[in-house]
């Protein structure tokens, strides 16, 4: 399980590992009834507090993303697919936020930028078909 | 600042300018007294005591010479943290040795002409000058050497110049040449040492370390070829470790010492038992009493290095308390080790003793004839009351050498350096100061009886006052925590026994020589003497030095 | 040996310390709770060795007092000093020993001592233990002071600048070592450092020591949301900083300056307003920024905008 941390970066290191492990699971890399690694074990690996990962780890069960299985260690919960779609869709409007932000600061307006959107998806179908044949 | 030349002469005169301040104010003083001094006595004793300030103006100087330290440190006179200058080896190495050269050669001119000459000394002017100038040059293109060990080093200067001043002194004492074929000798030693210095400062500013004794740790890494200390049996108990710590620090010191110089004495000895002419008995007994005195007098000067937590040579002492003060260990603890370390060297310094006079014994037996030798020796002791003085005798020799041993702990173990020199100081005063007396008492033997007649007030005010020292420094101790009421108990029982012990054999001596003093006065002497206070003390300093 | 139930590892109130004419500490209180990483963070100087000397019992307290485990470690040497590890800032070692010696040596003090995880720590460190000290490089006279300190399990681990002068892959061996040693149970790590972005990710408690007194002494998450580094955008370009409560040091030119507030978002949002600007841009400072915020040089206040 590859995670990165950043401590300059503004947000809190557990919400780092937080969103990380949510990304993961939401691409797929982390599977339903996988095992996180042990909190002293990613703690050591991570360099960071033991407490900041279970925090993070508190966080995940309360999200109903993992489970602690007493004695057992801490698994991602099987109860999978609608969360993980709704995860997707949380990460992709974030992203939209940023973009409508970004263009209204820059002075774009929203038809625009739909119409960017379409057009570009355009043309990376075509390459994508380029490709393929 | 001009040239290099005038740097590096500057660079010394501003580290050392108080102490070269005071050395010429010294110097000027001693030629005004000493005239004066000299014009109304002539006697030895003063004559002793006026060269001690000139002593310390002599090690002041070469001092500032020639200290040489590890490499870095910036007080060190190596030319080490020059060599990043863009300068010449050539410079580094000619300009210093011209300052020595110049500044032994002129100390010793200042001195014979201002004061010797004027206090009526006709002392040779030309020759020592110039051998003091060789030997300074010598010193400092040896102490270039880059050789990694530190004692390595120092053994390598008495080594190598040994033999060379060996030869200029027998040449001038001996009267076969003139001098001035000696003083052109010298000269021509004053040359050699720079090609040696060259090549000494060339190759440490290259980098390179000359290892003499072959196998020597590495610089870099672990040695791969050391074998490990496989199944070492692990220490039952803290003191046990720190015995062992403390034996690793300054275990073989005094023995290796002891060793040293008998090695040197045999060497004399062996030297006049073949070629000297006859008297040789008393020269030999001469020597059998210096080498046992040997010991006691060696023990007092390094005691107060033994007191540091960390080995004489090559550990900035002063930085390491931390490692020792973090132990969970009480000071008495430390203290307790330190103490039995001491006990266990000093058996080792009387043993090495023992095999030497063993040794002796044998190179004056194939002079004296062996069995006419050992009845001379042990004669007097063939009666029941000698038989009974040996054994308590030896012990008492070396209960008083670890006496002088353990007197200095107090001193290192607080580990502030003023005090070290304080004492250090102190003690050099009052042994040429009882020097001076006693030449002055030979010379004045009417004051005798007065003298013997004070003595026993003497004695009680001195007993008095190590009483109420020692009465001092245990409650202290007790109060601090620092000794247990056990330890003060042992530690009574200890002094009791010696002193007990030591009266047993002024008895033994008595019984043939009436002693000049009353039985009292006598027991109260040998109190005063016992080691008392010291095992309240060191605690006391150490408790000092750990918690500032 | 721990006194039962107790909350605090190490207790100061009001240490004050002077060497010569020069204050070291003034004042100092503080509480370093069990279990927790402690960060003590200041400049060169500041007084973080001086502290750390006073809670190992190396220098006494001239007023005030330091408890540790609930002893004075002055009065009590051993039994304070058997369950703290130490590595200082020199990393003092005795370096005419052999590594194997020295362990040989320390085992006989602390009746804690492991074997195995000594000999775990040794070839985790890559250690050679025929090593005479002497000969080690900075690196592994900091990896063996550390081992020494750990093998006995101490309840308490106290590192004097452990990562100053190491390259990253010592650095990071210690700070790994560090989390060991809180994640098993009770075990509370004090450590003084620079590198500010290590003790963020370490610690839980830190404290900010400026010439000799405490100026911050909180857990990580309150001095992270009590601090707010922000962009305000004036209308008219300043030739000097503008003048904020709960601020010293501005950066920036012209409309835009950027600073580092304290205070709650309610007060410090009432503020800006006041002085007559807009947030441009509003972040988490790093423990990095809120250092050089609160201690750095001070900056002549600046005129109203």
């Amino acid at each position: 399980m590859r995670i990165h941390i950043s401590p300059n970066d503004g947000v809190p290191i557990y919400l780092q590992i937080v969103n990380q492990v949510k990304y993961l699971f939401a691409s797929g890399r982390l599977s339903a009834g996988e095992e996180l690694p042990p909190i002293r074990v990613l703690a050591e690996q991570l360099i960071v507090n033991p407490n900041t990962v279970a925090r993070a780890y508190r966080e995940l069960e309360r999200a109903g993303l993992v489970e602690k299985r007493r004695t057992a260690g801490t698994y991602v919960s099987n109860t999978g697919s609608p969360l993980a779609l709704s995860e997707r869709r949380k990460i992709v409007t974030e992203r939209v936020d940023g973009l409508l932000a970004e263009a209204r600061q820059l002075g774009i307006g929203v038809d625009q930028v739909v119409e960017l959107i379409v057009q570009r998806n355009r043309a990376m179908q075509r390459l994508e078909g380029g490709e393929s044949s | 600042m001009r040239t290099p030349a005038l740097a590096i002469g500057w660079a010394i005169w501003v580290q050392h300018r108080r102490g070269l301040a005071g050395c010429a104010l010294a110097l000027l003083v001693m030629a005004v007294a000493d005239p004066i001094l000299f014009a109304l006595t002539r006697s030895p004793a003063v004559v002793i005591t006026s060269t001690v300030p000139l002593a310390g103006v002599y090690f002041v100087i070469l001092n500032s010479l020639l200290v040489v330290e590890d490499a870095g440190s910036l007080s060190s006179r190596s030319p080490k943290h020059r060599f990043v200058l863009p300068v010449r080896t050539h410079t580094l190495v000619f300009w210093p040795m011209l300052y020595g050269w110049i500044a032994a050669g002129l100390l010793w001119l200042v001195t014979a002409g201002l004061i010797h000459w004027s206090s009526g000394f006709q002392t040779p002017l030309l020759l020592p000058a110039l051998g003091m100038a060789t030997l300074m040059v010598w010193m400092q293109a040896v102490s270039w050497l880059p050789i990694p060990n530190i004692w390595l080093r120092d053994t390598m200067t008495i080594v190598v110049l040994g033999p060379l001043a060996a030869l200029p002194v027998w040449l001038t004492y001996s009267g076969l040449t003139s001098p001035a074929l000696v003083a052109a000798l010298l000269i021509g030693y004053s040359a050699m040492a720079y090609p040696l210095g060259l090549i000494a400062v060339g190759s440490d500013r290259r980098g390179e370390v000359w290892r003499v004794v072959p196998g020597s740790t590495n610089r870099e890494g672990s040695a791969t070829t050391s074998t490990p200390s496989q199944g070492r049996r692990p220490f039952r108990s803290a003191g046990e470790a720190q015995f062992w710590f403390e034996w690793r620090c300054h275990g073989l010191v005094l023995p290796g010492l002891v060793g040293l110089l008998s090695l040197v004495f045999t060497l004399l000895l062996t030297e006049i038992a073949f070629t000297a002419p006859r008297p040789f008995k008393p020269i030999f007994f001469l020597f059998l009493t210096m080498l046992v005195l040997m010991p006691v007098f060696l023990a007092g000067s390094v005691g107060p290095a033994m007191g540091l937590l960390a080995p004489p040579f090559g550990v900035n002492s002063r930085r390491f308390i931390t490692f020792v003060a973090i132990r969970p260990m009480t000071s008495g603890g430390v203290v307790a080790a330190k103490l039995r370390m001491a006990i266990v060297s000093v058996m080792l310094t009387w043993a090495v003793v023992a095999i030497v006079v063993a040794v002796w014994m044998v190179i004056a037996g194939r002079a004296l004839g062996f069995w006419a030798l050992a009845r001379a020796l042990f004669q007097p002791y063939a009666n029941p009351r000698g038989l009974a003085l040996v054994l308590p005798g030896a012990f008492l020799l070396l209960a008083l050498t670890w006496k002088q041993l353990t007197s200095g702990f107090a001193c290192g173990l607080s580990g502030r350096r003023w005090i070290a020199d304080i004492v250090a100081l102190a003690h050099f005063a009052i042994v040429t100061g009882l020097v001076a007396a006693g030449f002055w008492l030979v010379n004045h033997p009417e004051v005798l009886p007065r003298i013997v007649s004070i003595l026993p007030y003497l004695v009680v005010c001195a007993a008095i006052l190590k009483g109420a020292v020692a009465i001092v420094t245990f409650w202290a101790a007790l109060r601090g925590g620092l000794i247990t009421g056990s330890t003060v108990g042992s530690v009574l029982a200890i002094w009791l026994a010696l002193s007990a012990c030591a009266f047993a054999c002024v008895q033994l001596v008595s019984s043939t020589t009436p002693p000049a003093f009353s039985k009292p006065i006598l027991l109260l002497c040998i109190l005063a003497f016992m080691p008392l206070s010291r095992f309240a003390l060191a605690p006391l300093a150490l408790d000092w030095n750990r918690h500032r | 040996m721990i006194a039962e139930g107790a909350e605090t590892v190490v207790e100061i109130a009001e240490l004050s310390r002077r060497f010569g004419r020069t204050v070291a500490l003034d004042g100092v209180s503080l509480d370093v709770p069990r279990g927790v990483v402690f960060g003590l963070v200041g400049e060169n100087g500041a007084g973080k060795t001086t502290l750390i000397k006073h809670i190992l019992g190396l220098l006494k307290a001239e007023t005030g007092t330091v408890r540790v485990f609930g002893l004075d470690p002055v009065r009590d040497p051993v039994k304070v000093l058997a369950q703290v590890g130490y590595l200082s800032e020199d990393r003092d070692l005795p370096d005419w020993l052999r590594i194997d010696e020295l362990l040989r040596y320390l085992r006989a003090f602390y009746p804690t001592w492991d074997d195995n995880l000594a000999e775990e720590l040794r070839q985790k460190f890559d250690l050679d233990p025929s090593a005479r000290i002497k000969t080690l490089s900075q690196g592994q006279r900091a990896r063996t002071g550390l081992l020494a300190a750990l093998a006995y399990r101490p309840d308490l681990l106290v590192l004097d600048e452990p990562s100053t002068g190491l390259d990253p892959i010592v650095r990071r061996e210690i700070l790994a070592a560090i989390i060991r040693t809180i994640a098993e149970e009770g075990r509370t790590v004090l450590f003084s450092s620079h590198l500010l972005d290590e003790v963020e990710r370490v610690s839980d408690h830190v404290a900010l020591i400026d010439h000799g007194k405490i100026v911050l002494c909180d857990p990580l998450d309150a001095i992270k949301a009590a601090h707010r580094r922000l962009t305000l955008r004036f209308d008219e370009p300043l030739s000097r900083p503008p003048a904020l409560l709960g601020t010293s040091r501005w950066e920036g030119i012209g409309h835009e300056w950027t600073t580092v507030c304290r205070g709650s978002i309610e007060e410090i949002h009432g503020r800006v307003t006041g002085v007559g600007a807009r947030i441009v841009e509003e972040h988490t400072p790093s423990l990095d920024e809120i250092f050089v915020a609160r201690v750095g040089s001070q900056q002549p206040a600046g005129v109203e905008a």
